[in-house]
């Protein structure tokens, strides 16, 4: 701990406790409250990482999260920055981008002879021929690029983010002097607030330029006002309407009815050649590490400034036992404070720096009179050179919200301006002033916040006026005649704009001179602006640059527009926990301790089959099969005009159904397109049943809901897929299995096809209805899902002796395609009618009234449709793939195969084919495109299985 | 209406199970049988569970709690709900306790009557008359139910879902449907720091992981039905409401 600064109050370290930590492989000892950062450049470090692009050696700059000069990776994970993350016992720290050590990196020979080689847009312009080796280049590239490298394996799920819905009164953004009173007058006018601080701690700057103490008063006051804190929390963008905020592993999207934005203002750098060397830091950045951390930043500093906030830097640098070599004040004349420095120190008024010189750090800079006299250049050994090229407010978020950024010539700056009514912005954001005016602006704003809400009375409706006259007049006296370019023409060597994507300021200049002339385009073209920084600290050199060169008024080149995130954020805090929505029916427990292959179907998880889907579709003509269909959708329609309603949705006759019987119903929509099917019973007088297919429960449930609200009539809709489970238990022996454990009678004279009768299976209250969707013997048993369990259980205890299989849909779509069953939306689609799909006998057209189709089924009744839904039996033994295409006569492609399936029990391939009407007779041959074959089929209109519907009525 | 089949039968021998019951087991519930159901009445420490509920989170199934939806007119809906002055439920998003129900309406021709009582095979004491158009399906089985309580209960919530729960928006009786975990649901505040969640029954080992891994990260901890505390935080107001009866 070489650099360490003797004890002094304030310091944020505890120098009680070590924590010792690794950096590439070297034991570190640090102090807790040490950042990284800090516990490196104690310890000697000054090269942290390497740069993006041209790898030159890059240490701590900002020390305040802003830049992206001091990027390491922590524990495996890339792109932490080290001036900020705090040291942990056991943690491992290692550089970024150099390889094969940080000291002997091999492509920092980019920087030697990359700069020409380089330029910008080369990417888009290079490694095009010959095309064959892009995949090599991909590779090289893809090793040399980005800042870090991920871990092949993912760090299990830890970067995962959870969610945090906070919604609030006031959100204040920003725990400097001015956040805590924005937070502390809102909240004691009765405004649930939340203030949001990216540091560890509440403060800001007080907390490094000698205000710890009063930083400490308002972060107890903030407390006793009952304001929730987020500390070392980020906020990341502004989304219509709510805040992100990124805090560790939790990801609060705050939704406020007013904000404080409080972010600050950023420290800027300056423009010379060197300007990235290890030891250049902001002015800032120097007196944080000094201040909070004791580590003495340098033992020989020079100050460059375009405004007092240097001067006022070095003054503390001063106080810290740093010695200022030399004071570089870019203005042409000498603010007061300037002049006072000048008794002790040499102030050169006017001059700017040139170069920073040296290898592994920081010698000495080379400095030189503004007017551009270059005879009179002098070097100034030196082994930190502090510089500060003024402040920007940190405005993003504001800008997000619906600010402007406006060019004040008065202040030589841009500023935040016509933020909404329900924003307010206060401290440095809105721009600098004298004494307490981050206080004063920070209580107006808060005031404002909490009188946004309706609160507050008149006297502090009085004291926010008195105080906004304050502040104007505090900002007024510290308002600063307009500064000179900081980004001055420089010679030879790098001088980066942009620090993050290693931008120098000659990239800008070639970037205008290709015609990418605008700040947006140079942003596009150069990547300037696109790194980790987003802009905070490169927007600004990178517009003086293009003004430059463009010849434009700052005014005119204005900002790039600012989208989030404001802040960097891990991934995984955007991605949410690793949780997906799946429904699963109540008998999910028994399908994977068969052994179940359960996969995605709709958003249901449902098993497609044990392990043997033939051996299962097999089962279910021999003996006995069982599968889930809980997912069927499920409706009651219960009223007195129950059945003339659903006569009016389907275009066969509902009314006339009995009671105990059901019956299949397509759904059209008006243009006498299916939309659905599935089956009716009716239940009693006023109340029927109805299923539809799995994936269209909740559109049959809206499409119902809305007609019935059109017609008015008197019926109630029940969506019950959820509360009702199902089990279709078919096969010649399911008959046996279910009367085991019903007391419904079921014999064939008693329990027809198309029955439905209620009763009760395994003591369960229950429905069955004897179907044949898979074409065999069948029950379909729903019953409350909480049954699910008991009632699976019992019928395969009941069907053990009969041999009885579960099967999944797999084998369920090989059943039903030997039966030609219409799966609707797999063998149709939205262009669908009921007379192509070769169920012409649905539609009713005598029937008496209106219903929904019916002008469209008339016409389409009348028509021949140009192809037709009909089963295809394939010769051979390839299975067509699902999509291929039947061909006309002509060889021309006239629809999809929609269905294909070879089928144990038929020991044939099988299949749904929309053909040319023409074809559509039994026998007729139909080629099949497949990828590059043509395959040959045969026409069959009747089912594959059982063609007389014997099995499912015996 | 006839529609037996819909509902769970205390009296029946087969017994019914939640959909989280799997998973609750898997966290060391205790599950016993109790009025047609079977429950998790503990998990291996009621004195534990219950000072979770105290000091952080629990979460508890309550998924056998019966819930009927009524369809009607607006005027029969209105007419058969149990009126308080003014603070009859009309406004969308306040549920009303009486009879030993939570009455939800859910729009005006749509109301939930939820169970208050979570005992086993309990069910909504409210009989519907068959009268008018107005109709009621058992829903007991559509939703499924988790009880989150304790003081950081809201806490959870604002990690499950959207909805502003705060005390001063959604004061106790708040009823509020809204996403859940990104599925649709609805939340009741039966309490200061008791809420209730509903949601589909096919849902609810997703919602459960949810729960888990929300409470996971506030101490909290699944708690069985006997460990649940009282609606203690309840309004003195609320209390009264208990024994107030259906007029009409």
């Amino acid at each position: 701990m070489t650099a360490r600064l003797p004890k002094r109050a304030g310091e944020r370290i505890n120098r009680n406790r070590v924590v010792r930590f690794e950096f590439d492989g070297r034991q570190v000892e640090a102090y807790e409250g040490d950042t990284i950062g800090s516990a490196l450049f104690a310890a000697g470090a000054r090269t942290f990482s390497r740069s993006f692009k041209y790898h030159r050696r890059r240490g701590l700059f900002c020390c305040s999260g802003q830049c992206p000069n001091c990027l390491v990776s922590v524990d495996g994970s890339p792109g932490v920055r080290a001036c900020i993350e705090r040291v942990r016992e056991g943690m491992e720290v290692r550089h970024l981008n150099a390889f094969p050590s940080l000291k002997l990196d091999v492509l920092s020979v980019l920087d030697a002879v990359g700069g020409p080689l380089t330029p910008p847009g080369f990417y888009y312009k290079t490694f095009k021929r010959p095309r064959r080796i892009w995949p090599w280049y991909e590779k090289a590239l893809r090793r040399v690029a980005g800042l870090g490298r991920l871990p092949r394996e993912p760090v299990e799920r830890r970067w995962h983010a959870e969610d945090r819905h906070r919604y609030a009164d006031v959100l204040v953004i920003g725990g400097g002097a001015a956040g805590m009173r924005a937070a502390i007058a809102a909240a004691e006018l009765g405004a649930d607030v939340v203030l949001a601080e990216e540091g560890y701690e509440l403060g800001g700057r007080l907390v490094f330029e000698g205000g710890s103490v009063r930083a400490r008063e308002l972060a107890k006051w903030v407390e006793a006002a009952g304001v929730e804190i987020l500390t070392n929390a980020s906020a990341i963008g502004y989304f219509g309407g709510s805040v992100a905020v990124s805090q560790g592993g939790t990801l609060h999207h705050v939704r406020a009815r007013q904000y404080v934005m409080a972010t600050g203002a950023i420290e800027q750098p300056l423009a010379f050649t060197g300007n990235d060397r290890p030891g250049v830091m902001l002015s800032g950045g120097a007196v944080r590490l000094a201040s909070m951390f004791s580590v003495r930043p340098g033992r020989k500093a020079v100050v460059a400034t375009t405004s007092d906030r240097g001067l006022e830097a070095a003054m503390l640098l001063r106080q810290l036992g740093v010695e200022v070599r030399a004071l570089v004040d870019m203005r042409p004349r000498p603010s007061a404070l300037a002049r006072r420095l000048g008794e002790d120190t040499d102030v050169l008024q006017g001059w700017k720096v040139v170069s920073a010189n040296g290898r592994r750090q920081v010698r000495s800079a080379v400095v030189a009179p503004t007017s551009g006299d270059g005879d009179s250049t002098m070097k100034i050994p030196c082994d930190l050179l502090a510089v500060s090229g003024g402040s920007v407010p940190a405005m993003g978020l504001g800008l997000q919200a619906g600010g402007k950024s406006i060019y004040d010539r008065q202040a030589g700056g841009f500023m935040l301006e016509g933020l909404p009514d329900h924003i307010h912005a206060a401290g440095d954001v809105e721009g600098r002033g004298a004494g307490d005016v981050a206080e004063r602006s920070g209580e107006l704003a808060g005031t404002r916040a909490a009188h946004g809400l309706g609160l507050g009375d008149s006297p502090s409706r009085t004291e926010a006026e008195r105080l906004s006259s304050e502040v104007i007049t505090a900002r007024a006296l510290a308002s600063e005649e307009a500064l000179p370019s900081p980004a001055e023409p420089t010679g030879g060597g790098k001088c980066f704009a942009c620090l993050c994507e290693d931008v120098t300021e000659k990239d800008i200049s070639a970037s205008v001179a290709e015609g990418y002339d605008s700040i947006e385009l140079v942003k596009r073209y150069s990547t300037a602006t696109m790194g980790p920084c987003q802009g905070r600290m490169c927007q600004i050199p990178t517009a003086w640059v293009l003004a430059r060169e463009t010849g434009q008024e700052l005014a005119r080149i204005g900002t790039t527009t600012a989208r989030p995130p404001w802040s960097t954020v891990p991934l995984g805090a955007l991605a949410g926990r690793p949780f997906e929505p799946a429904r699963r029916s109540p008998m999910q427990d028994a399908h994977r301790r068969l052994g179940a292959s359960i996969d995605w179907a709709g958003d249901w998880q449902r098993p497609y089959d044990y392990g043997d889907p033939e051996g299962e579709a097999l089962a279910v003509h021999e003996n006995v099969g069982m599968i889930d269909v809980s997912s069927l959708g499920k409706v009651v329609v219960s009223g007195p005009d129950a059945g003339e309603f659903l006569d009016r949705l389907y275009p066969n006759r509902i009314s006339n159904l009995r009671v105990g019987r059901v019956r299949y119903g397509v759904i059209t929509n008006e243009a006498g397109k299916i939309i659905d099917d599935g089956t009716i019973c009716r239940l009693d007088d006023e109340s029927f049943y109805v299923t539809t297919t799995s994936s269209g429960a909740d559109a049959v449930e809206q499409w119902f809901s809305w007609w019935r609200s059109c017609w008015a009539m008197d019926a109630r809709i029940w969506e019950l897929t959820q509360g009702v489970s199902a089990l279709n238990v078919a096969g010649p022996k399911s008959r046996d299995v279910v009367m085991e454990v019903s007391d419904i009678d079921l014999s064939p004279d008693e329990f027809t096809f198309m029955d439905g009768r209620q009763g009760y299976v395994a003591g369960a209250p229950a429905l069955l209805m004897r179907l044949g969707f898979v074409g065999e013997l069948g029950y379909e048993i729903h019953f409350a899902s909480g049954y699910g369990q008991h009632v699976w259980d019992a019928l395969m205890a009941a069907g053990e002796k009969h041999g009885i299989r579960p099967f999944g849909l797999e084998p369920q779509r090989v059943l039903r395609l030997q039966k030609k069953h219409v799966l609707v939306g797999q063998d149709t689609d939205s262009e669908s009618t009921p007379f192509g799909a070769g169920m012409p006998w649905i539609v009713k057209l005598e029937k008496e009234g209106d219903f929904v189709g019916r002008w469209a089924l008339e016409n389409w009744a009348s028509r021949t449709p140009e192809t037709t839904l009909v089963g295809v039996t394939f010769d051979g033994d390839r299975v067509p793939a699902e999509g291929s295409v039947a061909l006309d006569p002509g060889g021309h492609p006239a629809g999809p195969v929609t269905s294909v399936r070879h089928s144990p029990q038929l020991r044939q391939i099988i299949g749904l084919a929309w053909v040319p009407t023409e074809l559509a007779e039994e026998g007729s041959s139909v080629t099949v495109s497949d990828r590059e074959a043509l395959l040959e089929g045969t026409v069959v209109t009747q089912p594959f299985f059982d063609p007389e519907g014997e099995a499912l009525r015996s | 209406m006839t529609h037996g089949f819909l509902s769970v039968d205390a009296s029946s021998p087969a017994i019914a199970r939640s959909p989280m019951e799997g998973h609750a087991i898997r966290a060391g519930a205790n599950v016993t049988e109790r009025g047609g159901w079977r429950v998790a009445t503990d998990f291996g420490d009621s004195a534990r569970e219950a000072r979770t509920c105290r000091r952080s989170v629990g979460w508890a199934d309550v998924s056998h709690v019966p819930k009927l939806e009524l369809q009607g007119s607006a005027e029969e809906i209105e007419a058969f709900t149990p009126s308080f002055g003014e603070k009859t439920p009309g406004p969308p998003g306040s549920a009303l306790h009486a009879m030993g129900a939570w009455w939800c309406p859910v729009t005006p021709e749509r109301l939930l009557l939820i169970g208050a009582d979570t005992t086993p095979g309990s069910s909504v004491p409210a009989s519907v008359p068959d009268r008018g158009s107005l109709r009621s399906a058992d829903v007991t089985t559509v939703h499924a139910g988790l009880l989150i309580a304790g003081p950081r209960a809201e806490g959870m919530l604002e990690r499950l879902c959207r909805l502003d729960l705060r005390p001063k928006t959604a004061p106790v009786g708040s009823f509020r449907p809204g996403a859940i975990g990104r599925v649709s649901g609805h939340v009741l505040r039966e309490a200061d720091d008791r809420f209730l969640l509903l949601f589909g029954w096919s849902l609810g080992e997703y919602i459960w992981t949810l729960v888990a891994d929300a409470g996971s990260r506030l101490e909290g901890a699944p708690v069985g039905l006997d460990s649940l505390p009282a609606r203690s935080s309840l309004s003195p107001s609320e209390r009264s409401d208990l024994d107030t009866g259906v007029p009409g």
